[in-house]
């Protein structure tokens, strides 16, 4: 029976152009690799999957995770246009997560292939003596080319997916020097939170929403909010948030995609001075003080003003104004939330943006995280860098890869790269040799190689001889290429 | 001015020698079979991969020390875990990896380390054979449960109650997550069909043979001084191959006695669950590629690839992983050579 495994689920599916939201929901249908569902954000050209958690003791906290996630990164990738993010929740009879824990990654791609979704956030959480243990993974999709994560030199630095236009108009067979970015299914470390520094925050209405006495579509209404309401949540049920209410009680509203919510993070980071703190979210309200702003603030309330931007009310030691988005760093319940979001930030050329997330989620880590993963955000983060602005001291980063991972080739060629897009050929070499020496057969390392010699060898391509200096090296590369009997 | 600042830093360096003077490692290494102290142990330590070879093995009662502190720089003790690898020939190689509570606190005192006879164990008896049949993996890639033994019988019902789920998902997720064409399938998680203790690394062996067990994953803990507890798990490879000898690979983990969760555990045991099932699967494969007529090349080249993959992920404090890694790979390069 298992070939006939079927799995019904309702997709929920939100895209934020702010200021608004579009949304909607349909069945989806999984039949193994078949699947009825028609594509959610078919227009979307950037776009990721969170699904529901697993969750062995059944405490409701699967449920409660993805919709926090989901809106979480909905937050996260708010100002970025093309970008949008699905959530995934089996219907009351039915259980996605069954899928995801027998298939774990396999069953993330599937999911995210058919919603032609590049990335797939999943997890498992549980509690014990009142801790919440959240454990993410990401799972990227990387068939299309377009989701390939690679560094590239050519007549610029670039990110992303080969594209072979901006290739140097003097070789009549430009080459590139390319490094991958390969790993793409992350076990990030498990994080433990207490319930309430997940689910104790604000959540903002954009429309009326309904307030239910249980955490239950059939459960008696209580009443409705206004619009641009700000309510605290006190805490999550399943697919629903636990709100304080004025006369003092609690009700529920919808987290799901029924609800027009906003969910701010808990708190913003800063490391500024001279912050101008307003009365209201736009410059067009009254500057209350000048501040330095150093450290973590919770955030009271979120608003997106057309032709104003982003603005966060925070809390400075018992005394709120609202300041510029921008001068702020969100900071998201988990790691994963930032890392996803830097990917999503990668993928659009955005590296300023990629680089910050990227330092949150190996800020956010700590010593928890194993060594591959912070490698990988490492090398996210030297080509973010390096691709932002190739005087950025990138280089670093991949150092640091390198340190984390030093049995990984792929450390290497990217530290390679970034040396032979800074003259620093030597090193480059010597980097390409190392990857060769852990793995001779290694294809990106051989593949590199080949185009070491060829920039080396010819007296067409101008600019990659230039930018490299690899000609100057060209007894060196023989050597090399000699050594790995990689002469043709 | 210049004598306060004087007494500063003498007041500093006393507090760092203080602080640093408590980095102990002493223990005694114990025959698994007997329990009698074992001589001869050749003893490793490493530490933020700086490492220390013990000038003489251990003495005849097993015992060793070392003070860590004027053998290793100050900023590499300031870490979460050591090392200790155990060698002697006609038992199994080992390496403990001790955790420490608080970064910095490496102090291990009183430890007792068993080691294994390689031909120990002397097998079951028919009939007690015969009663595991039933159980026994036909495919060899199933890895054996055996509950962790805590002092606290709440803890360990909590611990255990959750295990199963936690290991196949880290183990299985592990695999997946090796960033190669064809990973190691998935392995199945089934509980040990008999009592024994862990302890018994000897019988658990045996156990683990006679069901054709990948390996088997055990664990016991206690309160080991005043309110902190300690927890040793094991993974145990059970598949043998000629000419490499595999270590077992032990974790020591501390909590505050108030602090122990199931995922905390857990989660510091992904690592050596994943990573060990990797030299595991590997052992079974190479095993099954040699024996097949004609050798199955395209087997070892897959072994091959992922066990490059699991090295990749490895950093520089795993080196004794890497060993072992690094010892199959030149054993299937033996095999591919023309």
């Amino acid at each position: 029976m298992r070939s006939l495994y079927a799995l019904c689920l309702t997709v929920m599916f939100c895209i934020w152009c702010a200021p608004t939201y579009a949304g909607g929901q349909v069945m989806a249908e999984f039949t193994d690799e078949r699947s009825r569902t028609p594509e959610v954000l078919a227009h979307v050209p950037l776009k990721a999957v969170v699904a529901e958690f697993l969750d062995p003791l059944d405490t409701g906290l699967g449920k409660s995770l993805g919709y926090l996630l989901w809106r979480e990164t909905l937050t996260a990738i708010s100002d970025q246009s093309g970008a949008g993010v699905i959530v995934a929740e089996a219907p009351p009879d039915e259980r996605l997560v069954d899928m995801l824990r027998r298939d774990y990654h396999k069953a993330a791609l599937r999911i995210a292939r058919h919603q032609r979704a590049r990335m797939a956030l999943w997890g498992a959480v549980e509690v014990d003596a009142g801790e919440v243990f959240v454990n993410t993974y990401l799972s990227v999709l990387t068939e299309e080319a377009r989701g390939d994560l690679r560094f590239v030199l050519d007549k610029r630095l670039r990110g992303g997916p080969p594209v072979r236009e901006h290739l140097s108009a003097n070789a009549a067979n430009p080459v590139t020097l390319e490094a991958p970015i390969s790993r793409t299914r992350f076990n990030f470390a498990m994080q433990a939170r207490s319930p309430q520094a997940l689910f104790e925050r604000p959540v903002i209405t954009k429309r009326p929403v309904v307030i239910r006495a249980r955490g239950s579509r059939d459960s008696p209404v209580l009443g409705r909010t206004s619009p641009d309401q700000v309510l605290q949540a006190v805490d999550m049920a399943g697919g629903w948030f636990k709100v304080r209410l004025d006369d003092g009680g609690t009700g529920f509203i919808s987290a799901g995609i029924d609800s027009a919510l906003a969910l701010p993070p808990r708190t913003v980071l800063a490391d500024r001075e001279n912050i101008n703190l307003r009365a209201g979210p736009g410059t067009d309200h009254e500057r209350l003080r000048r501040i330095d702003l150093k450290g973590s603030y919770p955030v009271l309330d979120m608003r997106y003003r057309p032709g104003k931007g982003l603005w966060y009310r925070i809390d400075i030691d018992g005394r709120p104004g609202w300041v510029a988005a921008f001068l702020v760093k969100p900071r998201f319940s988990v790691p994963a939330v930032h890392f996803l979001a830097g990917l999503y930030r990668y993928y659009a050329g955005r590296y300023d943006d990629a680089a910050s997330e990227f330092q949150r989620f190996i800020a956010d880590s700590g010593r928890s995280a194993n060594n591959a993963n912070l490698a990988t955000a490492y090398q996210l983060l030297g080509a973010s860098r390096l691709l932002s602005n190739p005087a950025n001291p990138g280089y670093a980063a991949f150092n640091r890869a390198v340190e984390l991972t030093p049995y990984d080739p792929d450390a290497y060629l990217l530290r390679g790269v970034a040396a032979f897009g800074t003259r620093q050929t030597a090193a480059g070499l010597k980097d390409l040799d190392r990857a060769l020496v852990l793995d001779k057969q290694y294809r990106p390392a051989r593949s590199l190689a080949q185009s070491v010699r060829a920039i080396a060898g010819r007296r067409d391509d101008i600019f990659m001889e230039r930018l490299t200096n690899l000609p100057t090296y060209k007894r060196d590369v023989d050597r090399m290429l000699e050594k790995y009997n990689l002469e043709r | 001015m210049t004598r306060v600042l004087t007494w500063l830093i003498v007041l500093w360096m006393t507090q760092q020698g203080l602080a640093l003077g408590a980095a102990t490692v002493a223990g005694r290494v114990v025959d698994a079979g007997s329990g009698d102290g074992l001589a001869g142990v050749a003893v490793r330590i490493e530490v933020s991969g700086s490492a220390w070879d013990s000038s003489a093995p251990t003495g005849p009662d097993g015992r060793f020390s070392l003070d860590l502190t004027s053998t290793f720089p100050a900023d590499a003790l300031d870490t979460d875990a050591l090392f200790i690898s155990l060698n002697k020939t006609g038992f199994r190689p080992v390496t403990r990896i001790m955790r420490a509570q608080r970064r910095g606190e490496l102090t291990f005192t009183q430890l007792e380390l068993p080691l294994t006879r390689v031909a120990g164990g002397g097998g079951l008896a028919p009939d007690e054979r015969a009663s595991l049949e039933p159980f026994k993996s036909t495919s060899g890639r199933t890895l054996f449960l055996l509950p962790y033994e805590l002092d606290s019988e709440e803890a360990a019902d909590n611990l255990n109650r959750r295990l199963p789920f936690h290991l196949k998902r880290g183990i299985n997720t592990h695999l997946q997550s090796l960033q190669v064409d064809n990973p190691p399938e998935a392995i199945g998680i089934e509980r040990m069909p008999v009592n024994v203790s862990a302890t018994n690394t000897e019988k658990v062996r045996d156990y683990g043979v006679a069901l054709n067990a990948l390996a088997v994953v055990s664990g016991q803990g206690g309160i080991a001084e005043g309110t902190t507890v300690e927890v040793a798990s094991e993974y145990l490879i059970i598949p043998d191959l000629p000419g490499v000898q595999l270590q077992s690979f032990y974790v020591d983990d501390r909590f505050p006695e108030n602090t122990l969760r199931s995922g905390k555990l857990f989660e510091r045991l992904q690592a050596l669950w994943g990573g060990n099932t990797v030299l595991a699967v590997a052992v079974l494969d190479i095993n099954q590629a040699i024996a097949a007529r004609p050798k199955d090349t395209s087997a070892l080249q897959r072994t091959r690839a992922y066990l490059l993959a699991q090295r990749r992920q490895l950093g520089p404090a795993d080196g004794a992983v890497v060993a072992q890694i690094n010892a199959l790979l030149a054993l299937i390069d033996e095999e591919l050579a023309p």
